[in-house]
């Protein structure tokens, strides 16, 4: 494509962005889906532009899965559209529950996840970059490796060290002040990461010191790691090199997701990051994403009661991510026992994602995010990507700080496992 | 080379990896597009004429204009999509809409030009006996490719479900046997046995071991008469016999087989069959008729029980097993519910299955389930609930296109005519994508055979259970 092509189409996409609205598509409409449906995909566009709630009437709050998040409500002692005096509500987070280890707090309870560089376009990854450092919160390299480009917002960026060891090296884990060993991705649990063979360019094969134009399939688990003692010594390897960081650990959601929350636990690490089954993924079977391991609505309260049987729910961090779509779903899951949330899939819907689900192509997303196309990859700017991001976190702290003040709390905090506020409407 | 030796490079000269045989075999009968882009195209002339102007005539980025008059030409004709829907010489005044993905960038560019990306009609006229149209794509793509599909984006459909969506599969974090899973070195077994296994040596007649090992636990049920034609019955066979499995026909098609075909045929007869010389190439038969619990006796062949399943099927299976039979072979509706509409087939399974353990006669019966397998997910969670096997009726037509009807609520079947090879292909494809996702599945749990899978309810996450726990302590709308 030339030069000249590319400013045209990238002018053309923002432009058009700010454009749509759901008066834009009809009945009929190909956009969205049970998950993300179309008002959500518009809704989220909005507060990517506005930096503030949807005001239109437009459905902003849920989606159309039939259960989970999209059956649950609050019971609001007030309405949250008129709340007005909710600024001085705290929606901030302390990541380190220990008595050791340095304290970080981040703005909101909320960071961003894992999407590793070939899996998603280094444009894509500046973004989130820059608006985790404008925030104050956090980004994810993911499984791909460390981009020097990143370097500058390194006090925001969490370094991810999954089972491939694609792209890990001392000095990637001594420079972050968060380290997460992935051990597995809800998307696909069970199975190691897939990056297809047309992804995998010369640029992205280069970062994870692999053979370039093959497909990588990362193995599963960590090979060293086949017990919790081994997790343990894991954990500890971790901190010898950078004493100075925080551990977080990521695990899917299986039917002992209890169990392994307090293996984390006793192997001194600091965060348990949950994803749960309906995660977003560059590429993953299609059999795996629906079947295998149980959604985080399931999971969170599992873990919440577990933690707390035994007597170190407040010793650790709980992170829940896997089809956080929007400020609701953060409140849900902190209401069902979560500490706060992780978020991906709706940092790339903020960014033009319409869901079309061609990510595993080399040049299947036609906007810039999911490819390491060069070409394409141009036409997200990064310096756009992050405004637009940091106006749909402005949004999100809006509406969380509204609902706070709709249920009578003054901060985040005083959410958590309250799950007394919450209503259900689910198939009884 | 010692004798040691030389028994040990036979054996290894004789092993062969149960691999099944892909090849691409493209739809003989055209698939509906998915997609189709709805241009304005009075606003696409106005809009060309418009960015003629601004890239071509006039500066438009700077004081200057960037690149020569070819360039500035090719970039105001550089259409916003890389699947090629605007590529014909028409551009977007007749879009290609078989090349659409609605990735929706058209519409994000102009979306005065583009009024929609619309669902076609033709792809949600694809339902299926219940089956959504997504579900039949899927499942023509696996024919297709022999692959299971891999796409980015997470799960899009609904939380759960009934009947088989409310189960999933779980999946082992650290601890596991398996080191790579699927993408290893090392081998996950596939293969069951339907038939019986006493669990006592007896020096009685009766106490032989009446067992047929298949490759991979799925059967083709070729039994409803209607449903066949020689297309149908010659790429069975065919398939079968690729991918080391077994296919369930009548037995009037049976008789007309080679002695060949028949190793691969599951005979299905009735009482007034007496020529039992013909059941000699066969490994197992299948009967309907079996009121009085008397089985038809051939030797060594592995004796099913062909049942309409229904809620109270227990007892049944006890007196057959009692009878001599050695599997037991359920029939639920294509939308997997049982004939009563009651019970779906996980329930009568699962019901099933630990009335044997109770009675300890579980491995001396099999139990084989058809009706509402459609999808590879079935697979899996039909063992887990106690099936050592399941047939595919419906699955098998759609892989091979034939056409779909509900007539005065009695499902029809009309297969088309086409190539042996191109359907034993089709069939093959198909199988061989759902073994790689039960071996995902077996895999993500970390076992190495799927007959460790059979009843293993522990390695199932039932929703009902489950929401239980999460939401019943949270008040109700």
């Amino acid at each position: 494509m030339l030069n000249l092509a590319i400013e045209k189409h990238k002018k053309n996409l923002q432009r058009g962005l700010e454009l749509l609205s759901i008066d834009s598509f009809t009945n009929e409409t190909a956009l969205g889906n049970k998950g993300w449906t179309d008002e959500l995909i518009i809704a989220t566009y909005e507060q990517a532009l506005t930096g503030r709630p949807p005001s239109s009437g437009i459905e902003y709050r849920k989606g159309n899965r039939g259960d989970g998040f999209d059956a649950l409500d609050f019971k609001y002692k007030l309405d949250p559209s008129e709340a007005k005096d909710y600024d001085s509500i705290d929606i901030s987070l302390e990541l380190n529950r220990k008595s050791y280890g340095p304290k970080i707090r981040i703005s909101c309870p909320w960071y961003g996840a894992g999407m590793s560089y070939g899996s998603v376009s280094l444009n894509f990854m500046l973004a989130r970059a820059k608006a985790a450092q404008i925030y104050n919160t956090f980004t994810s390299t993911g499984e791909g490796g460390y981009p020097d480009e990143l370097l500058p917002y390194k006090e925001h960026v969490i370094t991810q060290v999954s089972t491939g060891m694609f792209g890990v090296k001392e000095e990637t884990i001594k420079r972050c002040r968060i380290m997460e060993f992935k051990y597995a991705q809800g998307a696909k649990p069970g199975l190691g990461g897939h990056l297809l063979a047309d992804k995998n360019t010369v640029d992205v094969a280069k970062m994870r010191e692999a053979v370039p134009n093959v497909s990588l399939y990362q193995p599963f688990p960590f090979h060293s790691v086949y017990s919790v003692e081994d997790h343990k010594k894991h954990v500890d390897w971790a901190r010898t090199m950078n004493p100075n960081m925080l551990v977080s650990v990521k695990v899917s959601t299986p039917i002992d997701v209890d169990m392994v929350a307090i293996g984390i636990y006793y192997a001194g690490a600091h965060i348990i990051h949950l994803d749960g089954g309906y995660g977003g993924t560059g590429a993953a079977p299609e059999f795996a994403k629906k079947n295998i391991a149980m959604p985080i609505e399931l999971a969170i309260p599992r873990v919440h009661n577990y933690l707390i049987q035994e007597g170190v729910r407040d010793d650790i961090l709980l992170m829940a991510s896997g089809g956080i779509r929007t400020a609701h779903d953060i409140a849900k899951a902190i209401a069902l026992g979560a500490d706060g949330c992780i978020i991906g899939t709706a940092e790339a819907i903020a960014v033009g994602c319409t869901q079309c689900g061609n990510c595993e192509r080399g040049r299947g997303c036609q906007i810039g995010i999911a490819t390491s196309d060069r070409e394409l990859s141009q036409l997200l700017d990064p310096d756009w990507g992050a405004r637009r991001i940091i106006n749909l976190y402005k949004a999100w702290s809006i509406e969380l700080k509204r609902i706070l003040y709709a249920l009578g709390l003054s901060s985040v905090r005083e959410l958590r496992g309250r799950k007394d506020l919450l209503r259900y409407s689910g198939y009884a | 080379m010692s004798p040691v030796h030389a028994a040990e490079a036979d054996v290894r000269s004789n092993y062969k990896r149960y691999k099944i045989e892909t090849n691409y075999a493209p739809p003989i009968f055209k698939e509906p597009a998915r997609f189709e882009p709805k241009v304005r195209k009075l606003r696409l002339a106005k809009m060309l004429i418009e960015e003629f102007f601004e890239y071509v005539l006039m500066d438009s980025f700077s004081r200057k204009a960037k690149g020569n008059l070819t360039e500035r030409l090719k970039a105001m004709l550089d259409r916003p999509c890389i699947y090629g829907v605007f590529s014909s010489p028409l551009g977007g005044f007749k879009p290609i809409k078989e090349r659409c993905t609605a990735c929706m960038r058209c519409k994000q560019e102009y979306p005065d030009v583009i009024e929609d990306i619309v669902t076609t009609k033709e792809f949600l006229s694809l339902e299926r006996f219940g089956m959504r149209p997504e579900d039949v794509m899927t499942l023509w793509y696996e024919a297709k490719e022999g692959k299971e599909l891999v796409k980015g984006m997470g799960y899009r459909g609904s939380f759960a479900g009934p009947g088989w969506d409310s189960i999933w599969l779980d999946m082992s974090e650290i601890v596991r046997p398996t080191r790579d899973g699927k993408m290893g070195r090392e081998y996950i077994s596939t293969s069951t046995d339907i038939g019986r296994r006493p669990m006592l040596y007896s020096n009685n007649s009766d106490g032989q071991i009446r067992m047929v090992t298949i490759e991979l636990p799925i059967i083709l049920d070729c039994s409803n008469r209607s449903w066949l034609n020689r297309s149908v019955i010659e790429s069975a066979i065919y398939a079968a016999e690729k991918c080391g499995t077994l296919v369930i026909i009548p037995v009037e098609i049976y008789v007309k087989l080679s002695d060949g075909e028949r190793r691969y045929a599951i005979p299905l007869i009735d009482r007034e069959f007496k020529q039992s010389e013909l059941l000699n190439a066969c490994k197992a038969f299948e009967t309907e008729n079996h009121a009085d619990f008397e089985p038809l006796r051939y030797d060594d062949k592995v004796r099913i029980a062909r049942i309409n399943a229904d809620g109270k099927i227990d007892d049944m299976a006890i007196e057959l097993v009692n009878n001599g039979y050695d599997a037991i072979h359920l029939v639920f509706r294509p939308d997997g519910k049982d004939i009563s509409n009651n019970y779906h087939a996980k329930d009568v399974i699962r019901s099933l299955h630990n009335r044997l353990v109770r009675e300890c006669i579980r491995d001396e019966i099999s139990i084989i389930a058809t009706g509402g397998i459609n999808m590879a997910e079935h697979v899996p969670k039909a063992i887990l609930c106690g099936c050592d096997a399941v047939c595919i009726d419906t699955a098998l037509h759609i892989a091979l296109q034939s056409r779909f009807s509900i007539n005065d609520g009695k499902y029809e079947i009309r297969p088309r005519e086409f190539d042996k090879e191109w359907g034993a292909q089709r069939i093959a494809n198909l199988l061989a994508a759902w073994h790689e996702q039960f071996i995902e599945a077996l895999s993500a749990m970390g076992k190495r055979d799927g007959r460790r899978l059979r009843g293993d309810v522990g390695r199932g996450i039932f929703y009902e259970e489950l929401k239980k726990e999460a939401f019943g302590d949270i008040e109700h709308a």
